[in-house]
């Protein structure tokens, strides 16, 4: 059988066991592999977080290098994506603000799965009154209009840092996951191999750990990656307000910034930036559907 | 030497609904005795997995066990504490379900869940373990178990799938399998088979069987003896030659006409008039008197109780108890 040719040929009984976790881990790489869409995403995801990695190395101009041309220089020509009317490089912008960018969208995520996941789990396993505080609690959350709030505490803690859109982010995203999670526990705890699995002296914790939630990774993940481009777009919509932090080099930064000459010469100034956050936004998106059908172990990796 | 491995007495298991409360089990006493199979029998809905579930204390809410004792090797499973149960759970006592497709889990392989199985219960080197699993795979049947190990349970068929699930309960070596209609879902053939493999099995490991089913046939091609099973209420006990000999209640007599036989020429198989009552609200006295075809006053106003009338055949039913020929006469 091809999954184990490769990994296993030369190896002894010992390793018999021990691949069948290495060799899922395998057929999920190669099944993303397989499927062009996935590989697409996960490419503009990789290039994107080197960007923002490296950024300073590959940016040809700093964020404060200005006239390095006229003012309001169009792109395409010997500056690829034109200069904004302090004559700076969009094109090292748009590299600088891509760290910005990512670092909000993997932080608020990071909170909201750290606080959906929980609650979820324990309202969907256990039930009951926790379950009902829980939920009527996530309810309550998710009425509250995220912007506003982001721009109420940008202004009230006068950190106009990404930290407080990430904090505000997260703490006020995990509703939707929390429900996603709880509704995936309810349906397989009730499941026949949960109750195997009981029947053959599991414990909570094993059940949710091994049984539950390898089960509920798909809708995990497709949520997770298609929420993490909102962040982005809060942080953007919040600095294009004019909440952001308007000396942080960020794609909201310079979409505000080219806000005013959108009617006159300097239509590229808010378009690149634009276009960043939705290559980006697919990007995620992409993956993240792949991710889900690589980890589905029904289908077959060609 | 006692022989008993299992004694339940008087175990009663409710479920609190909105509506009340269903007996689901009531006052249910049953004994297995060690390398017996016994054969537990009834309707759908009649209370014999939840009897299982009891026995295991596996009752999910609203279910309760609120009354009894449950006698396993010595020791009362009720008075365990919960981490002492999951030891006895898969260790001593293993179930085999339903339906085995689902009784796997869907995203790991089966070799790696028989290894779970193992870990859970014995301290063993993986090298062991893997040993182990091979060894068990190829008992149960499975063909080239090195390789069919590593493959994930929709990748079985459904005969082979109630094998490994079969391998997964025995690989801790239980005093006590529990087999919760192992073979309902399963192709006839298929059915023939894993009968055939538990038979076998049961030479190898000497592990006691408690084998629950709706049909008296398939059933009684294993078991040792038989309990019926009627409404939460346990009616008749016996071995097989009482059983299919001389069946004395009503129910049991009912059950074994509708089986189809090929040596008796009939027209039409037996039906048993009504359904099953509602654990609700069931019928004053015997449970059975709304359907059966002797019913007699006293029937709907006592409960008749389990009484021994032949030599280990024990009968609920009061065509068979003492007093009944006053009743008759009266």
């Amino acid at each position: 059988m091809a999954k184990r040719s490769t990994v296993r040929s030369g190896e002894e009984t010992e390793e018999v066991y021990e691949p069948s976790k290495a060799t899922q881990l395998y057929v999920v790489w190669r099944k993303l592999k397989a499927s062009n869409v996935a590989v697409f995403g996960a490419a503009i995801v990789l290039a994107v977080s080197v960007v923002a990695l490296l950024a300073p190395l590959i940016a040809p101009y700093g964020p404060n290098d200005m006239y390095i041309t006229e003012p309001l220089h169009p792109p395409f020509s010997e500056v690829w994506l034109g200069t904004d009317d302090w004559g700076r490089d969009i094109f090292s912008l748009l590299i600088l603000g891509a760290r910005t960018s990512l670092y909000v969208g993997i932080g608020s995520v990071l909170l909201e799965a750290a606080i959906g996941l929980a609650v979820g789990m324990i309202s969907g396993y256990f039930g009951g009154l926790i379950d009902e505080v829980l939920m009527r609690i996530a309810d309550a959350v998710l009425t509250l209009p995220t912007l506003m709030l982001m721009i109420i505490a940008v202004s009230m803690f006068e950190m106009r840092g990404i930290n407080v859109i990430i904090l505000v982010g997260g703490l006020l995203g995990w509703p939707l996951l929390a429900r996603v999670v709880r509704s995936e526990f309810l349906t397989l705890k009730q499941s026949t191999f949960v109750e195997a699995a009981r029947s053959m002296g599991a414990g909570n914790w094993r059940i949710i750990l091994r049984h539950i939630v390898p089960n509920s990774m798909a809708s995990i993940i497709v949520l997770l990656t298609m929420d993490l481009p909102w962040y982005i777009f809060y942080e953007a919509s919040l600095t294009f307000l004019g909440f952001g932090d308007p000396t942080a080099a960020s794609w909201g930064v310079l979409m505000e910034h080219g806000r005013r000459f959108l009617n006159s010469q300097g239509w590229w100034i808010a378009a690149f930036p634009g276009l960043a956050i939705l290559i980006t936004s697919l990007g995620f998106n992409l993956l993240g559907d792949g991710l889900r059908d690589a980890l589905d172990v029904t289908t077959r990796a060609r | 030497m006692d022989n008993t491995l299992l004694d339940i007495r008087n175990l009663k298991t409710y479920f609190f609904t909105e509506e009340g409360s269903v007996k689901a089990v009531d006052e249910v006493s049953l004994k297995i005795n060690k390398g017996e199979v016994l054969g537990l029998v009834g309707e759908s809905g009649c209370g014999k997995s939840t009897l299982s579930f009891s026995i295991l204390r596996l009752i999910r809410d609203p279910g309760r066990i609120v009354g009894g004792e449950v006698w396993f090797d010595g020791v009362d499973l009720l008075g365990l504490s919960e981490s002492e149960m999951r030891k006895v759970r898969g260790g001593d006592i293993a179930m085999i379900f339903q339906n085995p497709m689902s009784s796997l889990n869907p995203v790991f392989t089966v070799g790696s869940q028989i290894a779970e199985a193992i870990e859970l219960h014995q301290d063993a080197k993986k090298s062991e373990i893997v040993k182990k699993i091979v060894e068990i795979l190829s008992k149960v049947g499975i063909p080239n178990p090195t390789e069919r190990m590593d493959d994930y349970p929709h990748e079985y068929s459904g005969g082979m799938a109630q094998r490994a699930v079969i391998a997964m309960a025995l690989s801790c070596n239980p005093k006590l399998l529990i087999a919760d209609e192992p073979t309902t879902n399963l192709d006839v053939t298929i059915q023939a088979q894993i009968l055939e493999l538990m038979k076998a099995l049961r030479k190898d490991f000497g592990a006691s069987i408690l084998l629950i089913g709706h049909d008296l046939g398939v059933i009684s091609e294993l078991s040792d003896r038989i309990a019926v099973m009627y409404a939460g209420k346990l009616v008749e006990s016996s071995d097989l030659e009482g059983i299919f000999q001389k069946p004395m209640h009503p129910y049991t007599q009912a059950l074994l006409e509708s089986i189809p036989r090929l040596d008796v020429k009939t027209e039409r198989l037996r039906i048993i008039p009504g359904t099953v009552p509602r654990l609700i609200k069931p019928p004053p006295g015997c449970r059975f008197h709304p359907r059966c075809e002797h019913a007699m006053k006293i029937c709907s106003e006592q409960e008749p109780q389990l009484t021994e009338v032949d030599k280990g055949h024990t009968v609920a039913c009061y065509l068979y108890t003492a007093n009944n020929k006053s009743n008759r006469s009266r």
